[in-house]
């Protein structure tokens, strides 16, 4: 086959649309859920009132 | 530097001017509405239409938005990751070195310096400048990424990484020119070629700076505020990957019907049409993540911010694609429609969302757990809200009817109307929009004033950084 440029731009197409349905059926695969639910648990379970406990217990004012 | 706190001073710093330049870039706003009115404002050549009008820009994207991004970022990337911000010192210099790029732009643009490139005006003095401040920037934020102490990467990261290495490609490519003068450079490129590269760095800049940065925002702010999980972190994985997708072959729209090919315009038409799928996708994870606790909505203003500003979000991502649409566009593009569609998204997304995340942050990079006053909250967010859809209804019905009278033509094929008439006839649109305008300013004010009163005699404080969810430590992955 002869390789030229819109050869090469139209593979990078294919590529990019083959990368992104890769990406769409990694992430609802099942072994991801466990990891996924977690991570938009973390932001919750830190609580970052400057009155929260762990900021009570130290000398944080500068 | 402790290893045990936050570094909030680069957020402080940041949040503050951040108001500061919003009501700064507002202002020389409301000044360019009452110059449409009143030509006769024009007092001098430094204080004209077409030398504020990039400043004006300058100072609510970059200053305003900036400050608001490099706060947020350095504020959620610490907090999810558990660390402090790598490289203080490092950090410090992008605040001093920003504010020196925002300081050179208020000087410049008046004095008539520009490379004439929308949204790029500086010159290459500033545009040096401003890499190095990026550069730095990006070592701070992946330097923090890098040392954190939680398996995963936050999504909202995801999001202020895309912005900062997209904006870092964007502004050395767009800004590639060839110096004549300390204060005259030309682009490195010619005739369509210079505005194609203007276009994919100008709606990139929107899709990148203006979206993926203020999504990092709301992927954060709204699951602490609502204090609910995002509703799906699988299709915020899936919409952020179809942002960066498809995002990048959208600018073309700027260009229909100019000299740009055919097929290059329709390309750009039908991938702007494609965004609405991911634009709505983080709209709607951003609004139903309030599912189970919309009661919030009715008390608490900083969420109304929040969430209204999702609200704007997807109005102005569906009106976008409907306006790249060839034959939508020859009607109106050029008019005062497209001014309307941006501030839609600027004073109704953008702002919102960074409004929403500052009352959230400032009192707590403060010390203090909340606001001076959430009346005073409550009343900016409807002075705000009304002042949107003033602005964007007068420049809806402004923009068509500017549109339909340029296009009318008399049997015998003259034009209908002279440009004079459709000006004369947008004069009541004008004067409402800056009443508009007045709105969105004043809540500005207000602002000012709470914050001050939320931060004045309050000693700095860096936050402990807490030990780790048990669930959540590198050794459990």
């Amino acid at each position: 086959m002869h390789m030229n440029m819109d050869w090469i731009r139209s593979a990078m197409t294919v590529i990019a649309f083959l990368t992104f349905i890769g990406i769409v059926w990694w992430a609802w695969s099942a072994r991801k859920q466990g990891d996924f639910e977690s991570a938009a648990q973390s932001v919750l379970e830190e609580d970052d009132r400057p009155d929260a406990l762990v900021n009570v217990r130290g000398g944080h004012h500068e | 530097m402790q290893d045990n706190t936050y570094n909030y001073k680069v957020v402080r710093q940041f949040s503050i001017m951040a108001v500061v330049w919003g009501i700064v870039g507002m202002l020389v706003g409301l000044i360019l509405a009452a110059q449409l009115i009143w030509p006769e404002l024009n007092l001098t050549p430094w204080l004209s239409y077409g030398r504020l009008r990039p400043l004006h820009t300058n100072a609510v994207i970059f200053a305003f938005g900036g400050c608001a991004l490099f706060a947020s970022s350095y504020y959620v990337a610490q907090r999810t990751c558990h660390v402090r911000l790598f490289c203080g010192s490092l950090a410090a210099f992008t605040f001093w070195g920003w504010q020196v790029v925002i300081m050179a732009a208020a000087i410049t643009l008046p004095l008539g310096y520009t490379s004439a490139k929308e949204y790029a005006e500086l010159e290459w003095p500033i545009d040096i400048l401003i890499t190095l401040v990026w550069v730095s920037y990006a070592v701070v934020f992946f330097g923090t990424l890098a040392k954190r102490k939680t398996p995963h990467i936050y999504v909202a990261n995801w999001f202020f990484g895309a912005f900062i290495l997209t904006v870092a490609v964007l502004h050395l490519v767009n800004s590639a020119e060839v110096p004549v003068t300390f204060w005259k450079s030309y682009s490195a490129y010619a005739g369509v070629q210079d505005a194609m590269i203007q276009w994919w760095y100008g709606h990139n800049a929107v899709g990148f700076f203006l979206t993926a940065g203020f999504l990092g925002m709301m992927y954060y702010f709204i699951p602490k505020q609502a204090e609910r999980p995002v509703y799906s972190y699988r299709l915020s994985v899936v919409h952020f990957w179809a942002l960066i997708f498809t995002y990048m072959w959208a600018g073309p729209h700027h260009l229909h019907y100019t000299a740009l090919p055919d097929w290059a315009q329709s390309l750009g038409m039908v991938f702007s049409l494609i965004l609405l799928a991911p634009s709505w996708g983080g709209m709607i994870n951003g609004i139903m993540t309030l599912s189970g606790a919309w009661h919030k909505l009715r008390t608490d203003p900083i969420l109304k911010f929040l969430v209204v500003s999702l609200s704007f979000y997807g109005m102005s991502t569906f009106e976008g694609p409907m306006m790249a649409i060839k034959t939508v566009n020859a009607l109106s593009h050029y008019t005062d429609w497209t001014v309307g569609h941006v501030h839609s998204g600027a004073l109704g997304w953008v702002g919102l969302v960074s409004i929403g995340t500052l009352y959230y942050m400032i009192p707590r990079v403060f010390g203090r757990n909340e606001m001076h006053s959430i009346k005073a909250i409550t009343l900016h967010f409807w002075v705000a809200t009304i002042g949107i859809v003033l602005y964007i209804a007068a420049m809806w019905i402004a923009g068509v009817m500017q549109g339909l009278m340029w296009r009318a033509v008399n049997d015998d094929g003259t034009l209908t109307y002279t440009f004079v008439e459709s000006v004369k006839a947008t004069y009541p649109y004008y004067m409402i929009r800056l009443l508009g305008g007045v709105l969105y300013f004043s809540g500005m004010l207000i602002m000012a004033w709470n914050i001050w009163k939320t931060v004045v005699g309050q000693r700095p404080f860096d936050a402990l950084i807490p030990a780790l969810h048990p669930a959540n430590t590198l050794a459990h992955a």
